[in-house]
């Protein structure tokens, strides 16, 4: 017959119920089993997404075969080699190579006016939806930012748009590798189980697998329709920054996971 | 030439954004594995020492009756407690509700009605704890709700006689009536069950914050008083007993509840105040740091000076983003990687606004997932602390030593019914 735990002893109230401790003094307890899985699954999680990134180039093209057409685009796709610091091969990343305009007057009076507007909105929005007049009012400031740029500037402007989709999405690509080591600093290491873990993963990955070359797509066909005049913006606040949100929002959902095993908790 | 420039200085930026993300980082992992450390606390049987509670109140109808129902519950002993609520010139009804309690506790309660003097807390505290005799004077706002241990849990450290100040942990209590009081929460959570507990655990600067904790008097002698000329008197006594040599410890265990901005309005001025105080806290004390005095670990030296950085940081990004907009008209190349590093920077490492790995730890420490799940929002919450922060420091008073006029209120909300 083996002993009990003199720790779990001392959590042991009179009826043998488990007293937990305040939450104040929780903390996790290191378990080398969970550190040692933690590293393991950072690691093979970035070392799989490099590996993946092949057919999830595939994949990505077949999306611009699919979608380009439908959306009465040109549906010619290039490629980018990109390649990581230390590993001998390259990951082909393909991208549309639809071009964009130089903006025309019209556009340019159409957006300022779209911007005035929105403006004024932002000045009749209740209070309690102040963050939204704050970010559409920050959306302006840089359009006016290219507004002012291409009231200036000749062309060419140094982001043709191919440049452009193949910069986003090279982006995109060491992105998804880097999800795993991200994940690993703090959300590998919580007692959530294992399987969990590598669940929120999976579905963070594939969630980003599709949204990159959609997101991409958007953005081309907005700068293509609507002129170079756009880019900017989407550039900045609409490229990496949604990405980032979509990443922390997975990031706190799985955090919200009940731990796999509540006992783990250390006073 | 110029795109050169430019670019070191956004490669400046993120450097700096990085510190403070790796600083986040630090204290979120030593939280979650790190070893333990809190001051004395629990002690049930001692010879307390005699404490002043000083309550600074301008036009507080709404709370100061919940205030003193608590102070008047709590389990100290009544000879050795004086409860001081200090009457700041409100011109609502403030002043009678403490002449009241004063006559129904006449030896418990002991209104201090100030006329005239330099108006704000700083000042009414200076005023204040130059006329009661106290051993320990413990602060509160007067919309918090201490529970009824909360005053031992506040004194038991100062049986160590290092220790000059001790903070409490602050938990909203209306935090379920909108967006804002919800990101409020996760900010605290984030603030203190993990930023604060981290750097008491790291031995580095733990904040008194002014709301929820206490000065040893001999301690606030040794440092000249409160000083009235401040806009965060907090901030300003932590980095002079710190500089003093004197300990501030922050107690996890003992939380007391606040009502926290249920306009965003409202949480605008309130950043604005803490980012001027905050500056001229740095500008005070900043230089003291940088010589790294001699009896203090250069550990605690470096991060008193992030610390007294961090409402610089909103500006600074701000700078981030108009850099990387202007390279990006100049045609620059390899920008997503600044971007990304603005982008996660969005999520928060700015002032006292926890990063997002760390409220996220938090939550999970509380025991209270599901509202971590307004993870993303955060972002919103980071604009406008943002822009308040930077339009404040934009502000000659942030710099200087601006003298508080007015007393800059925050608004509440408390109805009466939730009073009874």
């Amino acid at each position: 017959m083996s002993l009990p735990n003199v720790t779990d002893l001392r959590r042991r109230g009179s009826r043998g119920g488990i007293i937990s401790a305040h939450r104040s003094m929780v903390g996790l307890q290191v378990r080398r089993r969970r550190v040692l899985s933690a590293v393991l699954l950072a690691l093979i999680g970035s070392a799989g997404a490099v590996v993946a990134l092949q057919p999830i180039g595939r994949l990505w093209q077949a999306i611009y075969t699919i979608a380009l057409p439908r959306l009465g685009l040109d549906p010619t796709i290039a490629t980018r080699m990109l390649r990581f610091p230390g590993l001998s091969f390259g990951i082909d990343i393909p991208f549309p190579t639809l071009t964009a305009h130089w903006p025309t007057n019209t556009e340019m009076i159409v957006v300022s006016l779209v911007s005035i507007v929105l403006v004024g909105l932002t000045l009749v929005l209740p209070s309690r939806v102040l963050p939204l007049a704050y970010f559409v009012r920050a959306l302006v400031v840089i359009q006016v930012a290219a507004l002012g740029y291409f009231t200036f500037a000749t062309p060419p402007f140094p982001y043709e748009l191919p440049r452009y989709a193949a910069g986003f999405l090279s982006a995109g690509a060491i992105f998804l590798t880097s999800v795993p080591t991200v994940l690993g600093l703090t959300y590998y290491l919580v007692d959530v189980s294992l399987w969990r873990k590598v669940f929120l993963t999976v579905l963070l990955f594939g969630h980003l697998i599709v949204l990159f070359p959609l997101q991409t797509l958007v953005h081309v066909w907005t700068i293509h329709s609507a002129s170079l005049l756009l880019q900017p913006v989407l550039f900045l606040v609409f490229g990496l920054l949604v990405d980032v949100l979509v990443l922390v929002a997975f990031y706190g959902w799985g955090m919200s996971w009940p731990a796999a095993r509540p006992r783990e908790r250390r006073p | 030439m110029i795109v050169t420039i430019l670019a070191i200085g956004l490669s400046v930026v993120v450097a700096i954004l990085l510190i403070y993300t790796i600083r986040h980082y630090i204290f979120t992992l030593n939280r979650l594995i790190g070893r333990h450390r809190q001051p004395y606390v629990d002690i049930g049987v001692a010879d307390w020492p005699l404490v002043t509670v000083l309550i600074p109140a301008h036009n507080e109808e709404q709370v100061i009756e919940g205030m003193l129902d608590a102070l008047l519950a709590a389990d100290y002993p009544t000879d050795r407690l004086q409860i001081v609520p200090i009457n700041d010139r409100s011109s609502d009804a403030t002043g009678a509700i403490l002449d009241r309690y004063a006559a129904e506790h006449p030896r418990r309660i002991t209104p201090y009605h100030r006329t005239d003097g330099m108006p704000g807390k700083a000042a009414a505290l200076a005023d204040a704890s130059q006329r009661f005799a106290g051993d320990i004077h413990l602060v509160f706002d007067a919309d918090y709700l201490p529970g009824k241990g909360l005053l031992k849990q506040l004194v038991a450290p100062f049986f160590d006689p290092e220790v000059g100040a001790v903070m409490g942990r602050v938990v909203p209590h209306n935090l379920n009536r909108n967006l804002l009081t919800r990101l409020l929460d996760l900010e605290r959570s984030g603030g203190y069950q993990v930023d604060q507990q981290a750097r008491m655990n790291l031995r580095l600067v733990p904040q008194y914050g002014g709301t929820v904790g206490g000065v040893r008097r001999s301690a606030l002698e040794a440092v000249g008083g409160w000083r009235a000329d401040c806009l965060a008197e907090d901030t300003d006594m932590t980095f002079r007993l710190v500089l003093q040599g004197w300990e501030v410890v922050y107690q996890n265990r003992s939380e007391c509840y606040e009502e926290v901005p249920e306009q965003w309005p409202t949480r605008i001025r309130q950043v604005m105040r803490w980012t001027k105080g905050h500056n001229q806290s740095l500008v005070r004390y900043g230089g003291a740091l940088l010589r790294f005095p001699r009896r203090m670990p250069v550990s605690r030296a470096i991060d008193g000076l992030l610390l007294l950085g961090v409402f610089a940081v909103g500006p600074i990004l701000l700078f981030g983003w108009v850099l990387a907009l202007t390279l990006y008209f100049l045609g620059a190349s390899l920008l997503e990687g600044p971007i990304a590093v603005l982008s996660v920077a969005a999520f928060g490492t700015l002032g006292n606004f926890a990063a997002f790995f760390e409220v996220a730890t938090a939550t999970r420490l509380d025991g209270t997932t599901r509202r971590v799940r307004l993870l993303p929002f955060l972002a919103f919450g980071f604009l406008v602390n943002l822009l308040a922060v930077s339009r404040a420091t934009a502000s000659p008073i942030s710099w200087i030593q601006g003298s508080p006029m007015r007393w800059d209120k925050t608004e509440r909300y408390r109805s009466e019914e939730a009073n009874q």
